[in-house]
């Protein structure tokens, strides 16, 4: 009931169908092609532009959550009630003003496009779709501003002038110089007051722009630019799967396979879970859904064999951020769109770090040690037979990464169509066989995996904004000159690459950080002769600890709701493992080959 | 007041000729109008080329050198010199079409927005696949890439017995390695430069199309130069634009050379095969004409190729 109420709203609807779509059209090609040679006319378009509306729409969805990824409440969750109240205040009056800066620069975008239609298939023009950016940011401006704590009629009124101001603010300036100070102090501000990361990474790209008096416009530009480019349908249709494993038994049987396959003493448990929380990041795309989805199941058993309970959510924490390398992981697929490396190649070079930061956690991390606990239950031997039973119980889970990956390795599909073919596979495989979803439950699992996607896409768009701006403004080229006249050599390179990332992975967000660092330091790497694949996996394995560390940390915030514990507590349970990390992090830097060898072996 | 600003996208890499040539241009255009602020984009910095062509129409970029794949989202009869295979057999006859054409084409340009600084080239089109193949037969058997963004193009191929397999640029390199296509349609460049002919080892020597390219800036970045500066950008221009097609010329014989020498074969059709190659254009004009070239640019091209052969021999 509760799921049908939800879809009476337009944004899920929207949001749903195209992520449906998305889901259909490639798994048609799929069909098609081998038979007649020529699929849909233009599909790929289709879906593409599918991905837009789903982004839009699905952060509508998002908003009416409450799930739009911020740092934190920071003075919104003051002591003094005064303030609170008033930094929320600020923080959605803000970010009502901004949005609807960013729909009269996508309308601007929009228009230009209009005097020059471009087909994409059958008659439709490609702007049909663009609408929805500046509807989608006008209605989130009016959510911002209907969200705030006053009476009705300033809620009504917030509603309609705050995202106003702000269209007509920009309609104004916009190709004018203004100073940057402003907008910078006043983001900074809303940063501080818990306003959306999105909103604040937005504003600051156009502030930018119109620091140098260049168009505004050229922000929703980028952000229409990397929802429509053609890997980015991959990212929601692999976290569908993801999601649709993540609610259903698949989790349960997994867990069953491992502790079988290792045994239940400190050893086999500790790596049943940091194996099963790796595997199960890389198909749910490392948003904290492994930490819901498992760690109700795996602290218990981790205490069961003897570990104390910090250390059991220490482990389960930073092990739910190890399948960032993993593929098919969101994180990874991202930095193959962006370095514009072949999604492949990156899924080859991966596996051998990913094994190599698990060895890490579990031994430099000091999992395996034995020391204080109190065993409460004589742990059990690996158990063979019971493996078996366990392997079959849970063969459709242990076949989907098989799916994922040997479709798109035995050349018969498109990164797009590996994602729909998975996601395809875990529906069907769940709800049919298994029969633990039914589709009611299907229709949640879109609307969700809607609502995860529009936050990230937004952050990412906003991000690409701002990047296009350092781009602009010729800021990499400065970098790289910089960078080579103070670093002396490849190697001082790496150790300072590590710190920064270190830095920068505490203080940004996940994904925005591949999005505006990946621009900037991959021509930096380059010029010091490092391997675009191997940076990849540098930067990546530096984003596993970038889930551990505060205030950004995704990983904190999930553990923290989950387990019923302070941020703090969770934060210290993790620093044995995120200074481990740190040391693998360290190795995979210095040993190319961890990333390298597997792609030259398989003639990528 | 802003100072005087000029952005221009390109494709091609940082420090190759074409990105010298427009920092030169830029020098001329500073020295013209004494100072102003100039930016060149190399290696799709800004986005691919209609991704540029949407950054010039909003005013972020002034220009861009690009081919007729984005060339044709501002002016569609373009793709005449670049869409109908084997039509044109060498430079000389590409050089005389487009300088018929070049002024009735800069005018459709500047009725689109566009001033016209350069017409360039980047290379030939050839075939790079798995196997060898020499005769349009050899090919029916294989996948061929096709850009997704053509569905009439990819229509057309599956009439006559191939295999198009709509795809994304981005996708030609994992889609060869793992056997989702077995034949990529390239210049000998790019196919050196992404590395394609490491996996589709075989090129076929046979001159399918010329890639053709022009510098173009708006025409609002135009009036806002003095006289002189125009002048001065228009010389330079002309002269960038001989030095791209020289070097064009060059660079598909030193690309060939390259991939030779690390492993690359070159597979030289003989007359017979040759013939079966030219009967296969000859079928595909008809479908060509109207739907991918307008018809009226189409036979213009064909009038100018005739005049030049009569004249020549
Ligand atoms: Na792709
Ligand atoms: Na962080």
């Amino acid at each position: 009931m509760k799921a049908l109420a939800r879809l009476a709203s337009f944004d899920a609807v929207l949001a749903a169908t195209a992520l449906a779509l998305m889901l259909l059209l490639p798994l048609i090609e799929i069909v098609l092609r081998p038979l007649f040679g020529v699929g849909i006319a233009n599909a790929p378009s289709f879906v593409q532009h599918a991905g837009l509306v789903l982004a839009m729409f699905g952060a509508l969805v998002a908003e009416r959550g409450n799930h739009l990824t911020s740092l934190g409440a920071g003075f919104a969750a003051a002591h003094d009630p005064r303030l609170r109240r008033w930094a929320g205040r600020y923080a959605r009056a803000g970010s009502a003003v901004l949005c609807g800066m960013l729909a009269q620069a996508s309308a601007t975008f929009v228009v230009a496009e209009m005097e020059m239609p471009r087909d994409i298939a059958h008659g439709i023009a490609g702007w049909w779709f663009m609408l929805a950016m500046p509807l989608g940011f006008l209605l989130l401006g009016a959510r911002f501003g209907w969200r705030l704590e006053a009476g009705l009629p300033w809620r009504i009124a917030a509603l309609l002038a705050l995202p106003a101001l702000g269209w007509l603010f920009a309609q104004q300036y916009d190709g004018q110089m203004l100073a940057l100070w402003p907008f910078a102090v006043g983001l900074l501000l809303l940063l501080l007051c818990g306003a959306p990361v999105f909103t604040v990474l937005g504003g600051l790209a156009l502030a930018l722009f119109w620091s140098e008096g260049q168009p505004l416009a050229a922000v929703p530009l980028s952000h229409y630019q990397i929802t429509v480019n053609p890997s980015l349908p991959a990212l929601p249709l692999f976290t569908l799967a993801g999601l649709v494993f993540a609610r259903t038994g698949a989790a349960a049987r997994l867990g069953t396979l491992f502790t079988a396959l290792f045994g239940g003493g400190v050893l086999g448990t500790a790596l049943a879970a940091a194996v099963l929380c790796s595997c199960f990041t890389a198909l749910t795309g490392g948003s904290g859904v492994t930490i819901l989805a498992l760690g109700g199941l795996l602290l218990p058993l981790l205490m069961k064999a003897g570990f104390p309970e910090r250390r059991g959510i220490g482990l389960v924490t930073s092990a739910s951020a190890l399948g960032v390398l993993l593929a098919p992981s969101v994180p990874l697929i991202m930095y193959a769109i962006i370095a514009r490396v072949p999604i492949n190649t990156m899924f080859l070079a991966g596996i051998l770090p990913a094994l190599v930061m698990i060895f890490f956690l579990l031994v430099v991390g000091g999992f395996l040690r034995r020391g204080e606990q109190t065993v409460v239950a004589p742990p059990s031997r690996p158990d063979f037979a019971a493996a078996r039973r366990a392997a079959w119980a849970a063969k459709w889970e242990i076949l989907a990464p098989v799916v994922a990956v040997g479709s798109l390795v035995g050349g018969f599909a498109t990164p797009t169509e590996s994602a729909a073919l998975t996601a395809a596979y875990a529906l069907l495989t769940q709800s049919l066989l298994h029969r633990e979803i039914d589709f009611r439950g299907v229709l949640r699992a879109l609307v969700d995996c809607a609502q995860v996607i529009g936050g990230i896409m937004l952050i990412l768009g906003m991000a690409l904004g701002l990047t296009n701006f350092l781009v602009d403004a010729g800021i990499p080229d400065r970098a790289i000159d910089w960078v080579q006249s103070v670093l002396p050599n490849k190697w001082t390179f790496l150790i300072a690459l590590n710190l920064f990332l270190l830095l920068a992975g505490a203080l940004m967000e996940i994904y925005a950080a591949i999005v505006v660092l990946v621009p900037l330091l991959l021509p930096i790497a380059l010029a010091y002769g490092i391997d675009p694949v191997h940076f990849g996996i540098i930067f990546l394995a530096n984003l596993e600890l970038a889930y551990l560390t505060p205030p950004s940390g995704m990983n904190l915030y999930f553990s923290s709701a989950m387990f019923g514990k302070s941020l703090r507590e969770v934060a210290v349970s993790v620093l044995p493992a995120a200074l481990a990390i740190f040391l693998g992090v360290l190795t995979i830097s210095l040993l190319p080959f961890l990333a390298t060898w597997l792609p030259s072996v398989a003639g990528f | 007041a802003q100072e005087q600003q000029l952005r221009i996208g390109t494709l091609a890499p940082k420090n190759s000729l074409y990105h010298r040539q427009l920092m030169g241009l830029g020098e001329a255009w500073r020295k013209a109008q004494g100072g102003g602020r100039y930016l060149v984009y190399p290696d799709g910095s800004q986005g691919g080329e209609t991704d540029m062509v949407r950054r010039m129409r909003i005013g972020q970029l002034q220009g861009a050198l690009m081919s007729v794949v984005g060339l044709r989202e501002i002016e569609p009869s373009i793709a005449a010199l670049q869409a109908m295979p084997l039509m044109f057999r060498s430079w000389e006859e590409v050089d005389y079409v487009r300088e018929k054409m070049r002024p009735a084409m800069e005018k459709k340009f500047l009725d689109q927005g566009f001033v016209v600084l350069a017409w360039g080239d980047a290379g030939w089109v050839r075939f790079f696949s798995k196997k060898p193949a020499r005769h349009p037969d050899d090919y029916k058997s294989m996948k061929f890439f096709a850009w997704g963004g053509e569905s009439e193009q990819q229509e057309i191929m599956k009439r006559l017995g191939y295999t198009p397999v709509p795809l994304e640029t981005a996708d030609i390199l994992p889609a060869i390695q793992t056997g989702m296509i077995d034949a990529v349609p390239s210049t000998p460049y790019f196919a050196l430069a992404t590395q394609i002919y490491n996996t589709a080892d075989n090129m076929l020597d046979l001159n399918w199309a010329p890639i053709v390219g022009a510098l173009i800036v708006t025409k609002k970045s135009w009036d806002a130069m003095s006289p002189a500066t125009q002048q001065a950008v228009r010389e330079a221009g002309a002269k960038a634009g001989a030095e791209i097609r020289a070097q064009a010329r060059k660079e598909v014989d030193e690309a060939v050379a390259a991939m030779q020498k690390r492993g690359l074969t070159v597979n030289t059709p003989d007359a017979a095969q040759m013939q079966a190659w030219n009967a296969l254009a000859e079928r595909l004009y008809p479908q060509i004409r109207g739907r991918l070239v307008p018809a009226a640019t189409f036979d213009e091209v064909v009038g100018h190729l005739k005049d030049f052969r009569a004249g020549k021999r």
